[in-house]
C-alpha cells in the first residue's frame, strides 16, 4: 500500500484509471436504469413500487460500504500514519452522507405506499439515521481544528468507535422485529430474490460502486492539491 | 401516447417511484458537480500562486 503513499504518484495513477472507472460507471448506471425501469417485472405483491428498490438498495449498500472504507482508512491512518489514508476518509465522508441520505429518502418514498408511513422508529431505520449523523459528525470534526491533522485524528477515532453501528445495521432486521424486510440478496443460503430482479439490482449496485470509486479519486486529488496549495501559500507568506 | 401515460403512472405508484429516481439523479450529479468545481478552484489557485513564485525566484537569482 505504501507504494501509493506518494501523493504525486497517486494523482498520476488516478488520472490514468479515472477515464475507465468513470466510463464504466456511466455504462453500468445506464444499463441498470434501463433494466430497472423497462425490463424488470412488477412485483406480485408490491406492484410497480418495487422499482424503488433499484436505487434504494444500492444507496443503502454504499452507505455501509463507504463507512467501512472510512473506518479502514482511519485505522491505517492512526496505526501506520499512511499519508493518504486521512485524505481518503476526508474525501469519502460527504459522499457516504449523500448515499445515506438517499437510502433514507428513497426508503421513505417506498415505505409510504407499502407500509402506510413515511417513517417508523424501528431498529433498521433508526440505526441508519445514526449512521447519517456519524457521517455528519465526521465531516464536522475533521474541519473543527485550525490544524487539519488534529481534526483528521479526532474524526478517525470517531469513525472507528462508530463502526460498531455497521454490523448493528446489517443484522438489525434479524435481531429486532421491524417493518423492514430481511436481507434477500446478501444471505448465507444465497439470494431469495428472482434473477429478473437480481440482475438489474446488481448492475445498478456495480454502477454505484464505480461512481463512488471515480468520485473518491477526484476528491482525493482535490485534497492533495488543497494541501499543496496551503503549503505553497504559507511558503509565499514566509517569503514576503 | 397511452403507453407513455401507463409507463409514467407506474401502476399508481408514480408519485413515489419518480421522485425516488429523480432524487438519486440529483444527488449523484450534484456530488460530482461540487467535486469538480472544488477541484477546478484549487487548480486555478495553485496556478495563480505558481506564476509569481517563479518570477520571485528569478528576481532572487538576478
Amino acid at each position: 500500500m505504501h507504494r501509493f503513499a506518494n501523493p504525486g504518484r497517486f494523482v498520476r495513477l488516478a488520472e490514468r484509471i479515472l477515464p475507465w472507472t468513470g466510463g464504466l460507471a456511466v455504462l453500468a448506471l445506464g444499463i441498470g436504469l434501463y433494466l430497472s425501469l423497462f425490463v424488470s417485472p412488477a412485483d406480485y405483491q408490491q406492484g410497480e413500487s418495487v422499482r424503488i428498490m433499484y436505487v434504494h438498495v444500492p444507496a443503502a449498500w454504499m452507505a455501509l460500504f463507504v463507512y467501512t472504507v472510512i473506518a479502514a482508512a482511519s485505522a491505517s491512518a492512526l496505526i501506520w500514519r499512511h499519508p493518504l489514508a486521512d485524505l481518503v476518509a476526508r474525501a469519502s465522508a460527504p459522499v457516504g452522507a449523500g448515499f445515506t441520505f438517499l437510502a433514507l429518502a428513497t426508503g421513505s418514498l417506498w415505505g409510504k405506499p407499502m407500509w402506510g408511513t413515511w417513517w417508523v422508529w424501528d431498529a433498521r431505520l433508526t440505526s441508519v439515521l445514526v449512521l447519517f449523523f456519524l457521517y455528519l459528525g465526521h465531516m464536522a470534526l475533521s474541519n473543527a481544528f485550525d490544524d487539519q491533522s488534529r481534526g483528521n485524528r479526532a474524526a478517525a477515532i470517531l469513525a472507528l468507535v462508530g463502526f460498531i453501528n455497521v454490523p448493528i445495521i446489517k443484522f438489525s432486521v434479524d435481531w429486532w422485529s421491524t417493518l423492514h424486510q430481511p436481507a434477500s440478496v446478501v444471505r448465507l443460503d444465497g439470494p431469495t430474490i428472482h434473477p429478473s430482479m437480481l440482475w438489474p439490482l446488481l448492475i445498478m449496485a456495480l454502477g454505484f460502486k464505480l461512481y463512488y470509486l471515480s468520485l473518491m479519486m477526484l476528491r482525493v486529488k482535490g485534497e492533495i492539491l488543497a494541501t499543496r496549495l496551503r503549503a505553497r501559500s504559507m511558503a509565499a507568506l514566509d517569503a514576503t | 401516447m397511452e403507453q407513455v401515460q401507463t409507463f409514467l403512472a407506474m401502476g399508481g405508484y408514480g408519485f413515489f417511484v419518480w421522485p425516488a429516481f429523480a432524487l438519486t439523479a440529483v444527488i449523484l450529479i450534484g456530488m460530482l458537480v461540487t467535486t469538480l468545481r472544488h477541484l477546478r478552484a484549487v487548480q486555478s489557485d495553485l496556478a495563480r500562486l505558481q506564476v509569481p513564485e517563479q518570477t520571485q525566484a528569478r528576481e532572487v537569482q538576478q
